[in-house]
Order: C-alpha cells, then sequence, then structure tokens
C-alpha cells in the first residue's frame, strides 16, 4: 500500500520537483557557508638541528683537538695576495692544524708599505654546517683641519667572506690616509677562493 | 489509433481503455474531437499537467549538480591550507673576525694605542707592526684584540686575546716554549671570565733562544684582554 504510495508519488512531477527544491535549498545553504568562509592558513615551524660547533681558541685550535701550528701558509694563498699587493711581504704566517691534517686556521700578514699592512684570517671552525654571511666594515682614525675638514690618518678595511660550511675568511688592510685606493684591490682579493682554507 | 494528430496540445491521446480513466489520473476524462471525415472520435484526454514529470527530474537533476557544486566550494572554501617553514637555530659560531655569526661587528684601530701600548713596554727593544681589535656593536664589547710586534734578533710575535661567550673554559697549551729557534713558539692560557684566552704565537730564527719568560708573562697579563 505505502509502496503503491510512493510510486504514485514519484510517478507524478510534484514530488520531483519538491525533491529539486529541497537539494537547490541545501545547496544555497552550502553556497552561503562556503561565501562566508575563508580557508585557515596554520604555519607549522620546524626547527632545523642545531649545529654543534667547537669554538677555537685563540691560537686556532678546537677544543680537545691535539694540534700543532706551522710558520706558513699556502703558497697559493701567497701568490693571490701578491696577485692584487704587489709590494706584500710576508711578515708573519702560521698555520693551525690537527695531527690529521685537518686546518682550523690560516694567518698570514703582510707588510704592504710604510704602516701599511694586509691580515689575512681563514678558519674553520668544525660542526659548522651552515656558510656564514659575508660583511664588510671599516673604520678610520680622523682629525679635523682648519676648515673642519675630516682627514683620515689610518684606515681600516674589514672584508668577511664565507667558505664552506663553518669556514670563513677576514681581510684586514690597515693603510695611511683614506685607502680608496686600495680598496678596490681588496675587494677583488676577497674574490680570489685561494685565500681561504681550501682543504 | 489513427488519423492526424490532433491539433490541441493540452490533449493528449491514449490507447488507454475509454473505460478506465482512474488509471490515468484523477483528472483524466473523456472527450469528443472531431475526426477526419466529420466523425468525432472519443479520446481519453489530460489535462496539461503543472507539474510535470519530466521537468520534475530534470530540475532534481540541476538541483543534484548545483548542490554538488555548492559542497564542493564550500570544502574548498573551509580548507586548512598548512604551510611548512624550516627555521633554522640560532646562529652560532664566530666568524674569522672573532665576530659572533648574526652580529653587527667592525674593526677598530688600535694603532696609536699600540705605541702607548703596554704590552710592549716590558719588552725591550719590541716594535709594533699591527694592531686590531673586533668591536661588536650588538654586546658593546671587543671580543678579540690582535697584536703582531718585532722582538729583537728578529723574532715575530703575534699575540691574540678574545673572549666568546659560546666557549667553555679554554684549555692551556704549548708548543716548542723552550730551546732556540728556529721554532713556532705557541703558548694558550686561559683568562677570565670563562671563555677568554690569551695565545702568543711567535718566530724565531733560527739560533735565537726562545724567549720563554717574556712569552710567558705576555701570555698571562691581565691586562691584555678584549
Amino acid at each position: 500500500m505505502i509502496e503503491a504510495m510512493w510510486r504514485q508519488r514519484l510517478a507524478s512531477g510534484r514530488a520531483w520537483f519538491g525533491l529539486a527544491a529541497g537539494l537547490a535549498l541545501l545547496a544555497v545553504i552550502a553556497l552561503s557557508t562556503g561565501l562566508r568562509s575563508h580557508p585557515t592558513h596554520r604555519v607549522r615551524l620546524v626547527d632545523l638541528p642545531a649545529q654543534h660547533i667547537v669554538p677555537l681558541d685563540p691560537a686556532g685550535c678546537p677544543e680537545h683537538v691535539r694540534c700543532r701550528a706551522t710558520g706558513a701558509v699556502p703558497a697559493e694563498a701567497t701568490r693571490a695576495v701578491i696577485r692584487h699587493f704587489p709590494a706584500a711581504r710576508a711578515q708573519w704566517q702560521v698555520t693551525t692544524s690537527a695531527a690529521s691534517g685537518q686546518v682550523f686556521r690560516q694567518q698570514a700578514v703582510y707588510l704592504l708599505g710604510p704602516g701599511d699592512t694586509l691580515l689575512v684570517n681563514s678558519e674553520c671552525e668544525p660542526g659548522g654546517t651552515r656558510p656564514g654571511v659575508r660583511r664588510s666594515s671599516s673604520s678610520a682614525q680622523q682629525r679635523s683641519d682648519l676648515a673642519g675638514n675630516q682627514i683620515a690618518l689610518i684606515s681600516l678595511y674589514e672584508i668577511v667572506v664565507p667558505g664552506r660550511p663553518g669556514c670563513s675568511t677576514e681581510l684586514l688592510l690597515t693603510v695611511a690616509g683614506d685607502g680608496l685606493a686600495e680598496h678596490p684591490k681588496l675587494l677583488a682579493l676577497a674574490a680570489e677562493p685561494a685565500v681561504g682554507i681550501t682543504g | 489509433m489513427s488519423g492526424p494528430e490532433p491539433e490541441w496540445p493540452h490533449l493528449r491521446i491514449t490507447d488507454q481503455p475509454i473505460d478506465a480513466p482512474d488509471e490515468a489520473g484523477p483528472e483524466a476524462r473523456l472527450v469528443d474531437i472531431p475526426a477526419t471525415g466529420g466523425s468525432v472520435e472519443t479520446v481519453l484526454a489530460r489535462p496539461h499537467r503543472k507539474w510535470s514529470l519530466r521537468w520534475g527530474v530534470l530540475a532534481s537533476a540541476l538541483a543534484t549538480l548545483g548542490l554538488v557544486a555548492s559542497v564542493g566550494f564550500a570544502v574548498h572554501r573551509t580548507r586548512t591550507i598548512t604551510t611548512t617553514t624550516l627555521r633554522p637555530p640560532a646562529p652560532a659560531g664566530v666568524d674569522a673576525a672573532g665576530c659572533p655569526r648574526g652580529d653587527n661587528c667592525s674593526p677598530t684601530l688600535g694603532f696609536y694605542t699600540l705605541l702607548l701600548d703596554t704590552l710592549t713596554k716590558p719588552l725591550p727593544g719590541a716594535s709594533g707592526v699591527l694592531a686590531a681589535d673586533t668591536y661588536d656593536a650588538s654586546q658593546q664589547a671587543t671580543l678579540r684584540s690582535v697584536r703582531l710586534f718585532r722582538l729583537p734578533h728578529g723574532v715575530v710575535v703575534t699575540a691574540i686575546s678574545q673572549c666568546r661567550p659560546d666557549a667553555t673554559a679554554m684549555p692551556s697549551w704549548s708548543q716548542n716554549l723552550s730551546g732556540r729557534g728556529p721554532a713556532l713558539v705557541v703558548l694558550v692560557r686561559p683568562g677570565r671570565p670563562v671563555g677568554c684566552a690569551t695565545a702568543v704565537l711567535a718566530q724565531v730564527p733560527a739560533g735565537v733562544p726562545v724567549p720563554v719568560a717574556e712569552l710567558t708573562a705576555l701570555a698571562t697579563r691581565p691586562d691584555f684582554r678584549p
């Protein structure tokens, strides 16, 4: 009886229109819900593992490592310096390394002229997994003349260039005067990979 | 049933027996319509239905499609977008100038102070070559001092004093701290506070005795630290 009643209702268009109206109502509700909603943005932060860097002592030797120092730096490093500063004369060279041959520091000081020096200091800290950041800075010892002009007596230009992860090289130029003629040479030398620790 | 189609669209000719109007719906009725040749045919006619089955099914199908599209739109709009960002740990270590990574450092001149530096006063005949400090503006502190000077007999000495906030107590160690040159002498002594230390390195030419007392005194001077 009931089945027959439903069959009769389905056979009539009125039931289908009722169904369509219900579905349309649901569609409108879903549409309005969608229009009122906005996607939820969620940021998930994943911490990268921390670096376990072993600091170097002032002689360039890490803790718990037996180091030895030798009074030379690789010839390629000196040749790179002389390419850009032909008058450079090495005043000081030292390389600190482990017994295994791993180099931690290369340091050299070159005399460029009376009072002008270039310090090239390259270091690698064990455990460093990311390269450092290049930075450059300068400072000067100045005096004022009678007209109030600032005159540089001695200028310091420093460039720190990152190398392999954990490694970086410091180039420190000390020159009399403003050093504007020497600074481009320092920039060119900073682009030389040979001045850093390559081994 | 034969003959031309009726001209009245609201009439539907059916093959159902004319004596069973109930099965054709309550609104069906028998009507006489003119036929070919002037005769009259009696047909079962249903009035045009307001709620057509065909249109009802079509409307339901369209509504179903609309519902599916609307639900999909709502699901799309209420979704959660998750962005994964890799956060590196705080910069660790120092660069070659002794500046902690991420800090703002600059070199400072120590040349004039070098001339008056008490460091070289106890060393007779010492002459300064280089003096440079690394000043950390972030911490407002000098973190590394480098001094290079020459002693008589061709001995070249580098004294480096540094403080590292991330370091524990630096152990002492030395190399070639006796005898005569040629030798590269290394002497490292911890300082205060913890993390500070001084290293004295000296290149001693051949035949020249290692100035042990002077180098040791230099490495342990409390006034030579950043």
